[in-house]
């Protein structure tokens, strides 16, 4: 490449630019023989100008022979020839931050991985800990230097010159935005940094975060690594062994705004000890794997170039994989650091680093204190908070259960905790009722129709039902009816409350909850109906409220029976969009006098569940039956607009939608989203 | 009277827009090399840097620590 430089001629400065001047006599040009006529000198001019764009397009052809021949092919061979250098590199910067995580639950302690640094690190960040002038004066006087020496202001805009040093969260997260890094971007973010690893997850999500979404000029980038090269430098021998609250106390400069951020985020996120128990990931917006590089995340217009690959890789994947996986670089020093370091990982350094910011899943199937399954129900919860993030539409009516499904975890954590504020209501009333109805329903079978007709002459009676399935009449709150009907189930048994309070709105079709979910779904759904209906064996219950499923299903069963003819009448009357209506509560009757949809949902369910618990013998306690987008999209799928009965998979074709047809019979595990395709 | 140069010069003129079309990919191109070879480079940056700041942190820590030490024996 050097002896092909030194062939190349030194490029002919430009002539001087023409000025555009109106008197045509001030024009010179050079070839232009001025004696001539005018005439000949149009030609004379003519011929100039061709030939100055023969020369123009002659440099491009030129210029694109040679970088497509041998730039491009020299950057690339750079660049696989590097691969060595940058695979250390990477190891090198994971080795780093593993020591410092080994170290970081404990706080200082030193730990059994690289022994030789933890006490050095330890007494170095003891005897430096909130001495920063002191460590300044001893490291910053020498770092920017060289770093300056070494790194252009080029470079630095571009690469985080400081990032290993930055220990600050505070300097790292505010270098990386002044930055622009874009090769925070890579995976390499969170291993290169040691205070990185010192950071807690929440600070690394933080950075990158701001990795992603500033995309400062690296002019700023430039400015800025001088200047906080000797807050970095002293930073980093402090952090090594800090504690995480350590960081906050750092000296903040940079841009106040990021700091400030950037410190909110941090004051909140959980020390390292405390995070334990995998934290979940909110998708932030700055995590978006389709924000463009160099776009504020708020600025982000939403639109995805999907012929794009670029586009469509998600970004933070690498980072997360690269971060789950430290101890894979060939280089493997320890192998306790890798045993370490994978707990570690799944404890310090899960993707979602900062805190949940919706309850965890954990926490929610932890609700359900009773027998329910909670693998089982989490599952369920999962899924339908799936379903629901899904969905591509929701019916105007269901606005109650949108709010819910927009977001998975909060709905069914906002009804969990409404129900449980909500303890005592008059539901209280209407749940024990309904468990008592249960109970004698599900003794003797053979109260099933007086129940069942009371239960269905109180439905009518009951008002807007508290469930779900708000009449879709545009919705009129959405979540106080859903809260409503959860609290009656809260009520009598603090157990299965939970249960009752997770119901996940859906908003359109879903497929078939286990059965389980139905009778628990019934059970609330009761409560809320048929406040006089008296059911004291189910008192007795209280803490079985999914059990009581056999005499639910039953029961609700005849009462769909019964209420199919008003449902029919109804259903044909009420709104056509009711087909793809959120779930709706199975028992909802009397609010749904206008849409008797559910009915014959519930029996259609309850005859399943009913099947399903001949099965099993016991019915198995959860959250609840269907959720009311299943039963909505079951019913409206048994009953078509017209009211009558629709052949399976009618709705499909109505829709015009591929796939198989909303819901398939069969009840169990459809939680899958294999049948859902909408 | 023009024509002729009008048509040579379309011609040329056309020729260079697609020259400079294909540069302006190549130097995409060039720039997506460039970056990763800069990413690469910062992560080599910055295991040069956690070295040499591990480097420091140790020189520092056996200063004091010699410096405890020597107090020590004073002391003693």
């Amino acid at each position: 490449m050097v002896q092909n430089e030194r062939k190349l001629n030194p490029i002919p400065p430009n002539p001087p630019r023409w000025e555009p001047t109106a008197d045509p006599t001030v024009i010179h040009v050079s070839g232009l023989d001025t004696s001539a006529p005018v005439n000949d000198q149009i030609e004379q001019l003519e011929q100039l100008i061709t030939l100055k764009l023969q020369n123009v397009d002659a440099n491009f052809s030129k210029m694109q022979q040679i970088m497509s021949n041998r730039l491009l092919p020299a950057f690339k061979r750079f660049a696989v020839a590097t691969e060595p250098v940058r695979e250390a590199a990477k190891f090198w910067t994971s080795f780093h931050e593993q020591a410092a995580q080994v170290r970081l639950p404990t706080y200082g302690e030193p730990d059994e991985v690289p022994p030789e640094e933890q006490p050095q690190e330890e007494e170095a960040a003891d005897t430096t800990l909130r001495k920063h002038d002191h460590s300044a004066a001893t490291q910053s006087v020498h770092l920017p230097v060289d770093f300056d020496a070494n790194v252009t202001p080029s470079e630095s805009s571009f690469m985080p010159a400081q990032f290993a040093i930055s220990s600050t969260p505070a300097t790292v997260s505010r270098y990386h935005r002044s930055q622009g890094t874009q090769l925070a971007l890579e995976s390499k973010e969170s291993e290169f940094s040691f205070s990185g690893s010192i950071e807690s997850p929440l600070v690394r999500l933080d950075r990158d975060i701001r990795n992603f979404s500033s995309d400062d000029p690296s002019a700023q980038s430039s400015l800025h690594p001088v200047a906080e090269d000797a807050s970095v430098r002293f930073n980093y021998a402090e952090e090594e062994t800090i504690h995480a609250s350590v960081y906050y106390t750092s000296p903040d400069k940079g841009k106040s705004r990021e700091r400030s951020l950037r410190e909110d985020v941090l004051r909140t996120t959980v020390s390292p000890l405390r995070a334990r128990g995998k934290p979940r990931t909110p998708i932030l917006a700055e995590r978006n794997p389709y924000l463009p590089e160099g776009i504020h995340p708020r600025d982000w217009s939403g639109i995805v170039d999907l012929r794009d690959p670029k586009a469509t890789t998600p970004r933070h994947d690498r980072s997360y994989a690269s971060r789950q996986t430290p101890s894979s670089t060939p280089h493997k020093i320890n192998v306790k650091d890798d045993d370490d370091d994978d707990d570690d990982d799944d404890n310090l350094y899960p993707p979602g680093m900062s805190p949940p910011v919706m309850v965890p899943f954990k926490a929610v199937a932890a609700l359900n204190i009773g027998r329910s399954p909670r693998k089982l129900a989490a599952a369920r919860i999962g899924n339908d908070l799936v379903r629901t993030s899904r969905l591509p539409q929701r019916p105007p009516h269901l606005v109650n259960e949108s709010s819910l499904s927009s977001a998975p975890t909060p709905p069914s954590i906002s009804y969990w905790k409404h129900n449980e504020s909500a303890a005592s209501s008059a539901a209280d009333s209407t749940l024990e009722s309904l468990l008592r109805r249960v109970r004698s329903m599900g003794q003797p079978e053979t109260a099933p129709s007086p129940s069942s007709s009371s239960v269905s002459s109180a439905l009518p009676a009951q008002n807007p039902l508290p469930s779900y399935y708000t009449p879709n009449r545009g919705v009129s709150n959405p979540t106080p009816p859903p809260q409503e009907s959860y609290q009656p189930a809260m009520q009598p048994s603090v157990h299965s409350a939970p249960v009752f309070g997770l119901p996940v709105p859906e908003a359109g079709p879903v497929t078939p909850q286990p059965y389980t979910y139905d009778q628990d779904y019934q059970q609330y759904d009761f409560d809320d109906q048929n406040p006089d209906d008296s059911l004291d064996s189910l008192d007795d219950e209280i803490n079985d409220t999914a059990r009581p499923s056999a005499a639910f299903l039953l029961a609700s069963a005849n009462r769909g029976a019964i209420d199919d003819d008003d449902s029919f009448d109804s259903s044909a009357s009420s709104d056509a969009d009711v087909s793809l209506d959120a779930p709706v509560h199975p028992f909802a009757r009397g609010a749904i006098a206008s849409n008797n949809d559910s009915f014959d949902e519930d029996s259609y369910e309850e005859e399943e569940l009913l099947h399903h618990v001949g099965e099993t013998g016991t019915v198995e306690e959860t959250v609840f039956g269907l959720p009311p987008a299943q039963r909505a999209a079951r019913e409206s799928e048994v009953i078509g607009p017209d009211g009558r009965l629709r052949m399976y998979g009618e709705q499909a074709m109505d829709d015009g939608k591929p796939g198989l047809p909303m819901e398939s019979p069969t009840p169990y595990g459809s939680g899958d989203m294999s049948n859902f395709r909408r | 009277m023009e024509n002729p140069h009008a048509e040579r010069q379309a011609v040329l003129l056309q020729r260079i827009v697609r020259s400079a079309d294909k540069c302006t990919e190549l130097m995409l191109e060039l720039n997506h090399c460039v970056e990763e070879i800069l990413r690469a480079n910062a992560e080599v940056k910055t295991a040069a840097d956690l070295a040499s700041k591990y480097r420091k942190n140790v020189l520092y820590n056996l200063e004091a620590t010699r410096d405890a030490e020597q107090g020590a024996e004073r002391s003693l």
